[in-house]
């Protein structure tokens, strides 16, 4: 296997790839619920699980616990894994989005939630449905931007 | 009734609106069997219908863009010599896939690629570090990983893919390389 896919520095953690994408389904739900309630305790709710996936990684958050209690074991098939780090990164970036719109709801600035809340959910939602995997689309363009 | 004059209430976004509203209608002398609806359920769900209606836009074309050839963005007068790449070419065409430590879609074009080239003795697979390789990532424009760079024998690339490919289209790219 080409040494370029691994890379022997980094301690790499891998996880049932199936989880982060039930994951991003919760997700989109409950984004789906804070843009039509316009309720910021659900955005604040949603970033402390971003902010979880992404320090101690996706399997930790409650959704990943969830798959992994009560879903994983009635799934008959192998599990496929990946490297935690693209999730992880998708997480981070979820939080990023949750923040500005918290910080948009509490000093009432309504167009930048449904904004924030909007990217969010979009990002949550091509994961779930079409396996969109930010990391992989945006990583390299961040790497080329903040390079010399 | 009562149902729909739920739905229909008003969730004024200032109390204030909500009175003024009432005396301007109070000084109409318009009566109002039902409290007044301003639509405030495509207020509610409009953010949400326009942001899964352009995300799925989105997504299906992402979706059928994977591993699709493209032969428009191709660097004119560019060529991949041994030099840059650090190995030899196919001696009929080569693959030259861009990958990044950061994702799994690069381990299943790895594989699959790497495989496919096996029983080819003209062509051949060549695998890039993108992040060590940022002069060439800029140089030819790659902005995900993977990306497959199909290349004829002079270093001419004749067609890439982004994503995963499928085998089908890859057999197909190759082919038409002569």
């Amino acid at each position: 296997m080409s040494e370029i896919l691994e890379k022997p520095e980094v301690q790499k953690i891998y996880i049932d790839a199936r989880g982060p994408r039930f994951s991003a389904s919760i997700t989109t739900i409950v984004l789906a619920i804070a843009l039509v309630t316009q309720n910021k305790w659900v955005i604040v709710a949603q970033g402390l699980v971003f902010l979880i996936g992404a320090t101690r990684g996706p399997q930790f958050t409650p959704y990943g616990l969830l798959f992994k209690n009560l879903i994983k074991p009635r799934l008959k098939k192998e599990a496929p894994t990946e490297d935690v780090r693209p999730p992880k990164f998708a997480q981070a970036v979820g939080f990023g989005f949750a923040l500005v719109a918290a910080i948009g709801a509490f000093s009432g600035a309504s167009t930048v939630f449904t904004v924030a809340v909007g990217f969010a959910l979009a990002a949550a939602f091509l994961n779930a449905a079409f396996n969109y995997c930010l990391g992989c689309e945006m990583y390299l363009l961040i790497v080329r931007f903040t390079s010399k | 009734m009562l149902q729909v004059a739920s739905l229909c209430k008003c969730v004024a976004t200032t109390r204030v609106q909500a009175e003024l509203l009432r005396l301007l209608l109070a000084n109409l002398s318009v009566a109002t069997p039902w409290p007044l609806c301003e639509n405030t359920l495509v207020n509610s769900y409009l953010p949400l219908v326009i942001v899964l209606a352009l995300a799925s836009a989105y997504g299906i074309w992402w979706k059928r863009s994977r591993g699709a050839i493209r032969s428009n963005k191709a660097i004119p007068g560019h060529r991949l010599t041994e030099a840059v790449l650090g190995e030899p070419l196919g001696s009929r065409a080569t693959m030259v896939q861009f990958s990044s430590a950061f994702c799994a879609p690069c381990r299943a074009t790895h594989s699959l690629l790497s495989q496919m080239v096996i029983p080819m003795n003209d062509v051949k697979h060549i695998h890039i570090d993108a992040e060590s390789h940022l002069e060439l990532v800029r140089e030819l424009d790659i902005r995900s990983t993977p990306t497959t760079l199909f290349i004829n024998k002079d270093g001419i690339e004749v067609g890439r893919a982004a994503g995963t490919p499928k085998r089908e289209q890859v057999l197909a790219a190759l082919d038409a390389i002569r």
